[in-house]
């Protein structure tokens, strides 16, 4: 009897944890976190998370590894992992990691690996703040509103922390909005979340197993502001030593994830809508484009598939465009823009002999917006020499070739390409770090080739005219 | 190198000065074309005329060569100076 009680026990419990299969990656339990404070901003077009940390070793020996373990929804969705010490400028070497851990029920997570400078003695505390975001956003709710309508987003996330490790006490919150809302409410009343101020709370909870689980917290938020996702960008940057000038060229496939319209484009009811608004109060539908370019721009353009677009101006280092029509949501809209900087601003001499360092920032752009596929292209001067190319983010891929432009008339520009997946604006001051070799003689090969092919023809010329081809009778 | 150098190195490195710099480029541009139009058309005139064959060749040679030099410059400064950055 007693054994088939403790057999009845023993099932329950372990359909309260999630089992682990044998082939998948488990971290060792060598730490505990004493104190896990999540707290999930909501502000932008896609997400920000910041778990605040505080974590023992529970091991035997040092240790200078924490697993943060990711759920499966974000899992391919990550645009940045960062962590550092909280109250210092000091961040901690992170990385992504290909491991995950499958549960029974075909759920996994997945880790980022943060490394700490210096191992954590056995039993010794250490304390660090994770930041992560994601290109994720909430889904409208209801999915069709009216032009006039406020925008409400749904999100659905894990309610207790997530974490291979066991938790003493865990703390969730989720901010940025005006109004929240719990839907779906759970029966048990200790895990429903609170309105305080500007956030909804959770928590706190204390003694989480690893990977413990409950219902999914369900919150409607209000966001009057469009969803802006750059499904692909094109970004051409192209350096003139002769000019001394960096060209910037961009193509946007940009769309709208907000609410869509419940009946249809209304001209009359846009109008109404914009005159009725402050011009300070934010809509769900992207009327104008606010472009951040880096100071000191000029020669702006701004076309689309139709032609040139006359509706933009330029204000200091803000580039505003006015689409042909304003984007709801579910429309999409295409379109490039260009312009130029002095070379100077982005290019330092290196002390070896005829080396270069150029830095290009990785985005610019809007303010709030992710990027689902970036393809970022440099072009370096015909004859330049690549010696060390670095990106500040992980890469899909990178491919060195080449591409003739103007005058161009041997093997053409050095194009250095690289592919990213996920970028979001909070990474938009990382910059490409490229060292090449450009000589003198590469430099003036430009105007001396053009010069080889005028002596050709010229000398071609004076052969022509000097050889005697009429024909005479002798 | 790791990015951390690089991006050291860069930071204690010295602004790029351009050779020529973009604003005067236009007024280069226009007097290496004066040059190398008058070089060119001695050389055509040149290529017509009735003198001894060798010093003839000789001098159409070094106008040519010139002419040529100055086009290649009249024609990277002209560029630059209508927004095609070469």
């Amino acid at each position: 009897m007693n054994t088939h009680i403790f057999y009845w026990l023993f099932a329950t419990m372990a359909l309260c944890f999630r089992t682990v299969l044998c082939e998948s990656f488990t971290p060792t339990a060598s730490w505990e976190n004493l104190e896990y404070k999540r707290v999930l901003d909501v502000t932008k077009g896609y997400f920000a998370e910041k778990i605040a940390l505080r974590v023992k070793n529970v091991d035997s020996i040092p240790i200078s590894e924490y697993y943060l373990a990711l759920p499966a929804h974000s899992a391919g969705k990550v645009s940045i992992f960062t962590a550092a010490i909280p109250g210092t400028d000091t961040y901690l070497n992170c990385q992504l990691v290909p491991n995950i851990t499958v549960f029974n029920d075909g759920d996994f997570a997945s880790y980022g690996v943060v490394h700490i400078p210096t191992p954590i003695e056995p039993n010794q505390e250490f304390s660090f703040v994770a930041a992560i975001y994601y290109n994720v956003v909430g889904i409208p709710y209801p999915e069709h509103i009216a032009i006039t309508d406020d925008q409400y987003l749904l999100t659905e996330t894990d309610r207790l922390p997530f974490s291979a490790y066991r938790t003493y006490e865990g703390t969730f919150s989720i901010t940025g909005s005006d109004s929240f809302e719990e839907i779906n409410l759970p029966e048990n009343e200790n895990l429903r979340g609170s309105i305080e101020g500007k956030s909804i709370v959770f928590g706190p909870w204390n003694d989480i197993q690893p990977f413990e689980k409950e219902e999914p917290v369900n919150v409607v938020y209000l966001h009057n502001a469009p969803l802006s996702d750059v499904t692909f960008l094109k970004r051409d940057v192209w350096v003139s030593h002769w000019a001394s000038t960096l060209e910037f060229e961009e193509y946007y496939e940009l769309t709208n994830r907000g609410a869509k319209l419940e009946k249809g484009f209304s001209r009359l009811e846009l109008m109404k809508d914009q005159q009725q608004k402050l011009s300070i109060q934010r809509t769900h539908y992207m009327a104008l484009i606010e472009m951040i370019l880096p100071k000191g721009s000029f020669g702006h353009y701004y076309t689309d598939l139709v032609g040139m677009v006359s509706t933009s101006h330029v204000q200091e280092d803000h580039f505003v465009l006015k689409p042909r029509y304003p984007i709801f949501g579910g429309w999409n809209y295409n379109f490039t823009i260009g312009w130029t900087n002095q070379l100077s601003d982005f290019l330092r001499v290196s002390d070896e002999e005829d080396m270069y360092i150029l830095s290009v920032p990785l985005l610019d752009g809007q303010q709030d917006s992710s990027y689902d596929n970036t393809q970022l292209s440099i072009y370096l001067p015909e004859g330049a020499k690549i010696a060390n190319v670095d990106a500040p983010v992980p890469f899909v891929n990178l491919s060195l070739n080449t591409e003739k432009s103007y005058f161009d008339l041997n093997k053409g520009h050095v194009k250095v390409t690289f592919n990213f997946k996920n970028l979001a604006n909070e990474i938009a001051d990382g910059r490409i770090l490229i060292k090449y070799q450009y000589t003198q003689a590469a430099f003036y090969k430009k105007p001396v080739s053009i010069a080889i092919y005028i002596f050709v023809a010229l000398m071609s010329f004076f052969l022509l005219k000097n050889i005697n081809l009429t024909v005479t009778d002798k | 190198m790791s990015y951390e150098q690089v991006f050291r190195e860069y930071n204690t490195a010295t602004a790029f000065t351009p050779t020529l710099p973009l604003e005067v480029q236009p007024r280069y541009a226009v007097l290496a074309s004066i040059v190398a139009l008058l070089c060119i058309s001695g050389a055509f005139a040149l290529a017509s005329s009735k003198k001894n064959m060798v010093i003839k060749f000789l001098e159409y040679l070094i106008l040519s060569v010139f002419g040529s030099l100055f086009f290649g410059i009249a024609a990277v400064l002209s560029s630059n100076s209508f927004g095609v950055y070469v």
